[in-house]
C-alpha cells in the first residue's frame, strides 16, 4: 500500500518558497552554481589515475618550493618573550614534574624531550618545525584539491610553501606552529568526515582521528578546546539529518576527550584543578583590562591591587605599551602574596569579567578592531 | 611574490567578505568543506579577539585554512563571472 505524504502547513509554505525561488533568474543561477549532480565523490573519484601525474608534479612542486625557502634557515632557531615561559617548564618537567597548568603540556614537553636526547632544545624544535614545514604545504595542496579543485590546492599549497609568515612563524620557538599545523590537519580530516557523514557513510575511524587530533592541538594551545563547539555545529550542519550529526559527534568529541583526560587528571591531583590550562584568566585581563586601557574595577582585595598596578603603570596613557606591564606585573604580585600560578590568573579572570560587565561597550569594540585588524593581515602584510 | 599574490586574493574576494558566501555557492562538495573550514576559523579568531589581546602571530596560525578559502573563493568567483557570460550571451544575441 502507498501511502501519502501530508504535508503540514510549513512544509507547504516552504516547498511554496522553494518552487518561487527556483523559479526566479537568480534561483536558476545559484542551482546552476551548485552544478548537478549532487552527490559527493569519493576519494578515488577526486584523484583519479589520469590526474595522478599532475597530482605527483603539484606534490613535488610545492616541496620543492618550501625545501628552497627553508633551505637557508635550516638549523637556525630563534626565541621570543614566551619561549623561556616554556623552557623553564620544560627543564622542570623530568625533575620534579610540571610546576604549574598555566599552559598546556606539548610544547613544553617537546622541548624536554630533546634537552634529554642532548640536543639544544630551541635549534632541534625549530628543525622540527622547519621539517613539518616542508611536508605541509603539501598536504595543503592535497586537501585543496580534495575539498575544491586542482588549481585551488596548487595556490593553497604554493602560499604554504613560500609565505614569509610561514617562515618566520616556523622559526620561533612558540607553541603557536605546531598548534596551527594540528588544527589545519585536523580540519582536514573533519571535513572529510563531514563528506563521508552526508554520503550516508559514517567514517568511525576518521571521526577518531579527527578528535584525536583536536585533542593533540588543545595540548599545544587551549584555543583548540574550541572543537568541542566546532566538531558538532559542523556534523550537525553536515549531517543529513540531526541523529547521525550526533552520533558522529559523540565519536570525535569522545576521541578528543580521551586525549585530553589524562592531562585534565595530572591538573586535577597535582594542582586540584581539571582544566586543561589556566593562563585563560591572564589572557583576559591583558585583553579586558590593559589593552581596553580601563581601570580595573576595585571590589575585592585583588582589584584593588590591580587598581594601584595599573594606575602606576598608566597604560592609558599616549604611547604606552598596550599589553605587558600592569598584567605581568599583577600576576607577579599575585603570586608573591601566595597565591599559586592558578589561583592568581583565576583572580586575575574575575578581575577582568567584572571590567567586561562594567564596559561592554569598550570591550566589544575593541573586540571588532582585532577582528578588523586579522583581517586585514592578508590584505596589506606590510602592516607586520 | 606570496604576499603579492595573498593580497590580489584579498582583493578578488572584496576583503575576505566572499569567503562567508562559500557554504551556499559551489557543488555540495566545496559547500560542505567550506562550512567545516569557517566554523573552525570564525570560532578561532572570534574566540581569540574576545579572550587574547591582538598579535598577528595569533591569525597566522590559521593562514593555511585562509589561504585555502581565499583561493577557493576566488576560484568561484571566476565561475560565477564564466556563468554569468554564459547566460548573458544568448540573450544579447536575440533579435
Amino acid at each position: 500500500m502507498r501511502l501519502m505524504k501530508t504535508e503540514t502547513g510549513t512544509e507547504g509554505l516552504a516547498a511554496g518558497a522553494g518552487r518561487t525561488w527556483h523559479s526566479t533568474r537568480g534561483g536558476a543561477f545559484l542551482i546552476g552554481l551548485k552544478g548537478s549532480p549532487e552527490r559527493l565523490d569519493d576519494l578515488a573519484e577526486r584523484f583519479p589515475p589520469r590526474l595522478r601525474r599532475r597530482l605527483l608534479l603539484g606534490l613535488i612542486g610545492v616541496t620543492l618550493v618550501a625545501i628552497a625557502v627553508r633551505a637557508p634557515l635550516l638549523g637556525k632557531g630563534y626565541t621570543a618573550p614566551d619561549t623561556s615561559q616554556y623552557l623553564a617548564v620544560a627543564q622542570s618537567i623530568f625533575h620534579g614534574g610540571f610546576p604549574d597548568n598555566l599552559r598546556p603540556p606539548g610544547y613544553s614537553f617537546l622541548l624536554a624531550v630533546f634537552e634529554a636526547m642532548g640536543a639544544n632544545p630551541v635549534t632541534a624544535i625549530v628543525l622540527l618545525q622547519n621539517l613539518i614545514g616542508i611536508v605541509l604545504p603539501a598536504g595543503v595542496f592535497l586537501a585543496g584539491w580534495r575539498f575544491f579543485s586542482p588549481a585551488v590546492g596548487l595556490m593553497a599549497g604554493l602560499l604554504t610553501a613560500a609565505s614569509p609568515l610561514m617562515t618566520i612563524t616556523e622559526q620561533l620557538a612558540l607553541a603557536d606552529y605546531l598548534f596551527g599545523v594540528a588544527l589545519f590537519v585536523a580540519t582536514a580530516l573533519l571535513a572529510e568526515a563531514v563528506l563521508r557523514v552526508r554520503s550516508g557513510n559514517p567514517p568511525r575511524r576518521l571521526l577518531v582521528a579527527a578528535g584525536a587530533t583536536f585533542g593533540i592541538a588543545a595540548l599545544f594551545r587551549a584555543n583548540g578546546l574550541l572543537a568541542l563547539a566546532a566538531i558538532p555545529i559542523a556534523l550537525m550542519i553536515g549531517a543529513p539529518n540531526w541523529r547521525p550529526g550526533l552520533r558522529a559527534s559523540a565519536v570525535a568529541i569522545g576521541a578528543m576527550v580521551v586525549v585530553l583526560a589524562p592531562w585534565s587528571l595530572h591538573n586535577l591531583i597535582r594542582f586540584g584543578d581539571p582544566n586543561l590550562a589556566s593562563e585563560g584568566g591572564v589572557s583576559l585581563y591583558a585583553r579586558a583590562i590593559t589593552w581596553d586601557a580601563v581601570p580595573p574595577p576595585a571590589d575585592s582585595a585583588e582589584g584593588k591591587l590591580a587598581l594601584s598596578i595599573y594606575s602606576t603603570a598608566e597604560p592609558g596613557a599616549s604611547g604606552a605599551p598596550r599589553s605587558g606591564l600592569p598584567t605581568t606585573a599583577l600576576f607577579n604580585a599575585l603570586i608573591a602574596s601566595g597565591k599559586s600560578p592558578s589561583e592568581a590568573s583565576s583572580a586575575m579572570g574575575a578581575i577582568a569579567r567584572e571590567a567586561v560587565f562594567k564596559y561592554p561597550e569598550i570591550y566589544f569594540e575593541n573586540t571588532w578592531t582585532i577582528l578588523e585588524r586579522y583581517r586585514s593581515l592578508y590584505g596589506n602584510w606590510r602592516k607586520l | 611574490m606570496a604576499q603579492a599574490l595573498t593580497s590580489l586574493l584579498y582583493l578578488i574576494t572584496i576583503g575576505g567578505a566572499f569567503l562567508l558566501l562559500l557554504p551556499f555557492l559551489g557543488t555540495l562538495r566545496q559547500r560542505l568543506a567550506a562550512t567545516v573550514f569557517l566554523v573552525v576559523l570564525l570560532l578561532a579568531i572570534v574566540g581569540g579577539s574576545l579572550t587574547a589581546v591582538f598579535s598577528p602571530r595569533y591569525d597566522i596560525m590559521f593562514a593555511p585554512m585562509v589561504w585555502i578559502l581565499l583561493a577557493g573563493a576566488t576560484a568561484l568567483i571566476g565561475e560565477v563571472a564564466a556563468l554569468a557570460v554564459r547566460r548573458l550571451r544568448p540573450q544579447n544575441a536575440k533579435p
